[in-house]
């Protein structure tokens, strides 16, 4: 298959999937570390004032 | 009326739900287009089996310039309304733009050695391109050398704005100098100069690309809103903390 292009061909697919893919796990790990951030202040009571009103509101 | 939908709240909402029907587009869209890419597409009478590059040069192309597009735009809306979504847009659109950008790169590179005969040549298109990256890597390196987002943001959109002169440039060179680059042969005044048979899965492979840029940057910007959601209330902890300290 791809006769004596198959390096080319190959190894351009494989640029695609690496650069885009590690692209996508890069961002995958930066959401689930601001969720946990997140979290982790929100556990410790830390609200935003609109947020912390609201709650006063309820 | 605009703002009541163009504000990260609704935005959070919204993209939450949707996300995963874009998820489910991008793939299944790409298992279309690679299965045309391999297996209905034909070798090129003259370039043989390395045309299949093409089906992921082209779209990386596209996008590398469409991203920027969109980064171009967030900038307006940053100088002009100062839109927090706005600079979310443009951060989030500058890593994903500068992977598009660096695909198209290295795939042509890989594209042009057995037909060209070099990996390389300092030609307009070319270099115009490489310019687009280094112009990608510059605002990368700019968000994270300003601590306050908002300060970012605006230096950001002036840098991403003059950048934006680059885009006629890298559409236009082929037209403009003579360069190895063959002209445009899908997006021109006539006809496109493509075999349907070429053509159908190359815009199926755009589309599939298309949704995972989107899908990407709309990811990309719900990381960004909880990024800033995080300082905010980093911020407000270290000012409640003195205030007790003080007390």
């Amino acid at each position: 298959m791809f006769d004596q292009y198959a390096p080319f061909i190959i190894g351009s697919y494989a640029a695609v999937v690496l650069i885009i893919g590690g692209l996508a796990l890069q961002m995958i790990l930066d959401n689930r570390a601001q969720k946990r951030a997140l979290a982790e202040l929100e556990t410790r009571g830390v609200a935003r004032r609109s947020a912390a009103a609201a709650q006063v509101k309820a | 009326m605009w703002t009541k939908f163009a504000n990260p709240g609704f935005f959070m909402r919204w993209s939450s739900r949707l996300l995963p029907w874009f998820v489910g587009a991008t793939m299944l869209t790409f298992a279309v287009g690679l299965y045309m890419t391999f297996f209905t597409a034909p070798a090129d009478y003259q370039q043989g089996e390395t045309v299949r590059i093409m089906y992921v040069h082209v779209p990386a192309a596209w996008l590398a310039m469409f991203m920027y597009s969109i980064m171009s735009a967030s900038a307006i809306g940053t100088l002009v309304w100062r839109h927090p979504l706005a600079d979310v847009s443009q951060k989030a659109a500058a890593p994903i733009g500068a992977a598009f950008t660096l695909v198209c790169l290295i795939t042509g590179a890989l594209w042009g050695k057995p037909m060209w005969g070099t990996y390389w040549v300092w030609d307009a298109r070319l270099t115009s391109v490489l310019v687009l990256f280094l112009v990608y890597c510059g605002i990368m390196a700019l968000w994270r050398a300003i601590d306050d987002p908002n300060r970012a943001a605006r230096a950001v959109a002036i840098l991403t704005l003059a950048g934006f002169l680059n885009l006629p440039i890298i559409k236009f060179s082929v037209d403009w100098w003579n360069t190895l680059h063959q002209p445009a042969s899908v997006m021109r005044l006539a006809a496109p100069a493509i075999h349907p048979s070429m053509l159908y899965p190359l815009i199926v492979m755009a589309i599939a690309f298309s949704l995972l840029a989107v899908t990407m940057h709309a990811y990309g910007m719900r990381t960004e809103i909880m990024r800033r959601r995080v300082r905010t209330l980093n911020i407000l902890e270290a000012e409640r903390l003195d205030q007790r300290a003080a007390a």
